[in-house]
């Protein structure tokens, strides 16, 4: 065998080996081997099918398109990986361009007759050899390249050989090698790319960010990423194998200390400011004041409060080694999720507070089911709003409490193994927690089973008539479960210091009518009216921070809830604020089908008491989902529709530009489609003189068919085209009539083209082409009224 | 056939005609004129006619008394320079006045064969169907195979004999249709239908001044040995492997059609493709494509469908609409 000569494999051998070498290397790091291996195989195999076929009959023909062929190939590894991703599996982007790489020295090697694309195929098998060595560990891998550095060393030196004898023969010496501009250029950008990438790790870490995929941590994460700059998801990756690096035997992690939710909410919101002093002086009814001084001995008791004046947290201070996007939770089951933490019941003008009034949770007990036990906690009796049943399942990553994050309407809990209901208890405000426990433990995975709501009877009629009054008699134990006259009273409790509040709320409500209606045409008016902005504090000195927040219409999300809340309060529905997390979908992670739930997932949101110890979320900060409603078939026809029309109305003047093009492009259809005919006559006719005749001959027919004026199967080409490529011009019409002789010789004799006729066959075409214009031939056919006959 | 179209055709083929090198050009081009003269404004019947001619093949006249039919006639057989007769055709004419006869010279006390009309270059059978069908039979032999045979004796008549009837087709007193054995040796009908008003008119210019209202004499133009060069030189114009099937399928719908009793015989086919390759010759290619099938396809089918006399055209049209040209290249094998 001779390495280097076009009749012989030996380039392709070559190539091969060197995709073999890379496919061996990439065994460890693939995701499904069975797709490598067999992609692999296709892409190594079908390149010698070529290359035997360029030794049969087709060959010439085959060869003519090596162009198309070549780049087809190339490019083929970007669409095998786009198909793969959309199943969910797929490979690193740089493994994508390797194998584009392989692919291409592959097919240049199959058309190594071509002295240059040998060259080519060479130069690249070369490269991908070199990365197949850099990202292979195994031995297999090293002997192919072994042997790949032997063969090459082989072909380099019959190429050298080969240049000496033709030196030889010439008989003259060229005492160096021609180094080209272009190469050199190319040496020169590729070292100083080197340069940069190696003398300073942070610099090139920065300049690279944007070209390499990373882990996460960073915007410029990539699902596929197995590692790269930044560390993020994947230092929580001990999950899923015991060999991973995890947080467990980390140094890192032990250092660390998992946030409380406290810490967490200063961590997002910023720190909590305390007025040096406060004077204030709230005018009472004389019955509300002993009521008042209770609550707030019992607030005080219980220690918790969520202050609405913090201070402005300083953003900038991240910097990209933060490991910024630790994960809190991992939340599997449907989202957005609102999942509460906290629940606070009363404010007073600039902090919630917890009363600690309990509202009479039925102890907890345990039920099996499928063998497993399940914490049940219903607290409510049925209700018409129930329809159906949600799970989630929330596994705790980084977050330090005995509270099980809740999402609405709790009803059942599951830990696998926990099966005693003295684990389980109730807080004060209404989370269901682990009263034994300083923290839930670290990858505890909970089970969460909750019902789903339907609020159409609640829209119906006003649920608040329903409601005891407030100025009912309280039983004289305090420390007893509230009645439901206390729950409304005190959820219902403001501090009305200035009309804003009461006007706003009176103004937004006054068109719909009391009930739910009113709750969600207040939420919406926030929603739409109001800019979600964690910046804009209230200032420290500030009384009334509803007010501001009302005056400035921007805050963050805790302003949007103690504002809706307030707002509902001063219309008498009871409310109360609730903090905790909110499972985004934009985090969803579809290869591990869980949503990532992140320190800056946060999220204040306020539910309204509907009676019956039904509490129901209501999301009024924009940008966020409400909870999900379960929707009857009709409500959610009546939904999509009502969606599709708001979409319309909003992107109106959008629509009316693509119904403006869509009618443009289907008046101009047909020019359209007469361009692209000729653009690829004009492609395909670049080919040969011939098919420069038969590609004008279809763009004729194609022109005909625009035109409406199809050749009928039993008329020939000159007897019902010619009549209808009339020209006045005589010059053209001899030019068109030459191309009827052309295509006729073409068509029914055995011809030879004369090198001397391919100019004067270019032209012809080039005539025929001008005059075939379907207008023209619609014109024709108009002036004659009837088809040529 | 459509004028418009024949106008544009005409076009392209003159363009073709002076752009591929043949030898006989010329002398095609003095045969053209020189009957262009002898009847004014029938191109289209002048190009069958010398089609007809350099494909070996029989002429039928018919149409009108006085539209140009033996005007044409003579022309031809003046034009092709060999010897011409002419038979005026009658109930009493017999088959030995068209072949010749064997007649005993009682001098020599032996049979001496006089010979018919038969034995000239071009034969004018005018009136052909005015003869008994006795009569007509006598021409079979000579038109299919050039020879004649009396009394066991064969005569062979001159390579570039040419036939050339007139029949007139209104009057149907006293005539004999031609039976078709007959007319499958024709290999097409023409009919030279009235001119227009400007030849009309310029027929009548030409007409002044010549006091024999006799037409005036065509010139020769071709020897019989330079007809017979051109005749053989059109046999080897190429067909296509897939045009040959054309024909075929084309002469397979023709048995095929309803309103057909007989379909075309493989010696039409045969007659067909030489006049094709005639067409192809005149029109100045070396090969013959689906245009001149289609363009010689009336004259020639309409000789050999029996029918009504206005029905024909109709019926080739509908045969030439069941088959599907051919538009792919060519394969390579003949």
């Amino acid at each position: 065998m001779k390495i280097g000569r076009g009749e012989e494999p030996g380039t392709l051998l070559l190539v091969s080996l060197s995709a073999a070498s890379l496919t061996v290397a990439r065994i460890p790091s693939c995701n499904s081997l069975a797709w490598m291996l067999t992609t692999s195989a296709c892409f190594i195999l079908l390149p010698w099918l070529v290359w035997i076929t360029l030794r049969t009959k087709l060959g010439g023909k085959i060869d003519r398109w090596f162009p198309l062929i070549g780049a087809g190939w190339a490019i083929l590894p970007i669409g095998t990986e786009l198909l793969m991703r959309s199943f969910g599996t797929g490979d690193l982007p740089i493994i994508t361009i390797l194998v584009c790489f392989q692919n291409t020295a592959l097919i240049l090697g199959a058309f190594s007759h071509h002295e240059r694309a040998q060259k080519i195929a060479c130069l690249f098998a070369a490269f991908t050899a070199l990365f197949a060595m850099a990202i292979g560990t195994s031995t297999a891998t090293y002997i192919l390249i072994g042997l790949f550095g032997v063969m090459m060393l082989w072909w380099l030196m019959a190429r050298y050989w080969e240049r000496v004898q033709q030196t030889v023969s010439a008989g003259q010496i060229n005492r160096c090698l021609p180094l080209r501009t272009s190469v050199m250029g190319a040496l020169v950008l590729v070292a100083a790319i080197l340069l940069i990438a190696l003398s300073s790790t942070s610099a090139s870490t920065y300049v690279i960010r944007g070209f390499m995929p990373s882990s996460g941590g960073t915007p410029w994460n990539d699902d596929f990423a197995s590692a790269g700059v930044g560390d993020g998801d994947a230092l929580v990756a001990a999950k899923e194998e015991a060999m991973t690096f995890g947080p467990v035997d980390s140094e890192l992690f032990l250092d660390s200390e998992m946030p409380s939710l406290y810490d967490m909410v200063n961590e997002v919101y910023g720190d909590p400011v305390t007025p040096k002093k406060i004077k204030k002086s709230v005018a009472l009814a004389a019955g509300d004041t002993k009521i008042i001084e209770q609550r707030i001995a019992k607030s005080k008791r219980s220690g918790r409060e969520f202050s609405t004046l913090r201070s402005q947290v300083d953003r900038q201070r991240k910097a990209l080694n933060d490991r910024d996007a630790v994960a809190m939770l991992y939340v599997v089951g449907q989202t957005p999720l609102h999942l509460a933490l906290e629940r606070f019941d009363t404010f007073d003008g600039q902090e919630w507070n917890v009363s600690g009034e309990t509202q009479g949770h039925p102890p907890i007990r345990i039920e099996e089911h499928s063998g497993e036990p399940w914490a049940y906690c219903p607290a409510l009796d049925t209700s018409p709003l129930y329809r159906g049943f949600n799970s989630a399942a929330v596994k705790f990553i980084n977050l330090k409490t005995n509270r099980i994050p809740s999402p609405p309407q709790l009803t059942a809990i599951h830990i696998h193994k926990v099966d005693r209901p003295d684990f389980f208890g109730w807080t004060d405000d209404s989370v269901v927690y682990m009263p034994e426990r300083d923290h839930i433990p670290q990858f505890t995975v909970i089970h969460l089973r909750s019902q789903a709501l339907n609020l159409q009877a609640l829209r119906d009629s006003d649920f608040t008539a329903s409601f005891p009054q407030a100025d009912q008699q309280r039983p004289d134990n305090p420390s007893a479960v509230a009645s439901p006259a206390e729950v409304v009273a005190l959820h219902t409790e403001h501090e009305s210091q200035d009309d804003l509040v009461s006007k706003t709320a009176r103004e937004w409500a006054k068109t719909s009518p009391r009930g739910w209606q009113q709750v969600e045409a207040i939420v919406q008016r926030l929603r739409t009216d109001f800019t979600l902005d964690r910046q804009a504090n209230a200032p420290v000195d500030c009384d009334d921070v509803v007010s501001h927040f009302l005056s400035t219409h921007r805050g963050p999300d805790y302003m949007f809830a103690t504002t809706a809340a307030m707002l509902l309060r001063e219309l008498g529905y009871p409310t109360r604020l609730v903090t905790g997390f909110y499972a985004h979908q934009d985090r969803f992670d579809r290869r591990s089908g869980q949503t990532t739930v992140l320190q800056d997932d946060v999220h204040v949101w306020a539910e309204v008491y509907a009676g019956n110890k039904l509490w129901i979320p209501i999301e009024p900060t924009p940008g966020y989902e409400p909870p999900t409603e379960h929707l009857t078939f009709t409500q959610w026809a009546m939904a999509c529709a009502a969606n599709i029309l708001g979409w319309c109305r909003r992107h109106s003047i959008l629509l009316l530009m693509i119904a403006a093009g869509l009618v443009i492009t289907f008046l101009t259809r047909n020019d359209w489609l007469a361009f692209f005919g000729n653009a690829l006559c004009r492609i395909m006719g670049m080919q040969s003189a011939k098919a420069r005749i038969r590609w004008t001959l279809r763009l004729i027919a194609w022109q005909a068919w625009l035109a409406g004026c199809q050749r009928p199967a039993e008329r020939t080409i000159s007897s019902w085209y010619a009549p209808l490529m009339r020209n006045r011009d005589t010059e053209t019409r001899r030019a068109v009539q030459r191309f009827f002789l052309w295509s006729e010789r073409l068509l029914y004799s055995d011809w030879n083209i004369d090198n001397d006729e391919n100019i004067e066959i270019t032209h012809a075409c080039a005539a025929a082409a001008l005059v075939s214009r379907h207008r023209r031939m619609r014109d024709h056919l108009k002036e004659n009224a009837s088809k040529p006959s | 056939m459509n004028t418009k179209k024949t106008a544009i055709l005409n076009e392209v083929r003159d363009q073709q005609m002076h752009d591929v090198t043949c030898q006989h050009q010329s002398t095609i081009d003095a045969l053209r004129i020189a009957l262009n003269q002898a009847l004014i404004g029938k191109d289209e019947i002048i190009e069958m006619v010398l089609a007809c001619l350099l494909a070996r093949g029989h002429l039928l006249f018919d149409d009108l008394p006085g539209l140009g039919k033996t005007t044409l006639a003579k022309a031809v057989a003046h034009a092709v320079g060999g010897q011409f007769a002419r038979v005026q055709c009658t109930p009493d004419l017999l088959p030995t006045d068209i072949t010749g006869f064997n007649m005993f010279d009682q001098k020599n006390r032996e049979f001496e064969f006089h010979r018919g009309p038969v034995f000239s270059d071009v034969l004018l059978a005018d009136e052909i169907n005015r003869a008994t069908p006795r009569t007509q039979s006598a021409l079979f032999e000579a038109m299919a195979e050039r020879q004649v045979t009396i009394d066991s004796q064969s005569y062979q008549l001159n390579q570039t004999f040419l036939v050339i009837a007139t029949q007139n087709p209104v009057e149907s007193h006293g005539a004999f249709p031609l039976p078709e054995a007959q007319l499958d040796r024709f290999a097409m009908k023409l009919r030279i239908g009235y001119p227009n008003r400007d030849n009309e008119i310029d027929m009548l210019g030409a007409n002044i001044g010549s006091a024999d209202s006799a037409e005036s004499e065509t010139k020769t133009v071709i020897s019989p040995h330079q007809l017979c060069e051109l005749q053989e030189h059109v046999s080897k114009v190429a067909l296509a492997k897939h045009v040959r099937a054309y024909l075929v399928d084309l002469g397979r719908a023709t048995r095929e059609h309803r309103a057909i009793t007989l379909g075309l015989s493989p010696r039409g086919l045969i007659t067909w493709q030489r006049v094709a390759q005639a067409r192809a010759h005149l029109c100045g290619r070396d090969f013959v494509t689906p245009d001149d099938i289609q363009d010689v396809a009336g004259p020639v089918l309409e000789v050999r469908l029996s029918g009504e006399f206005d029905a024909a055209p109709k019926i080739v049209e509908e045969i030439l609409a069941a088959v599907p040209v051919p538009v792919h290249e060519t394969k390579s094998g003949k």
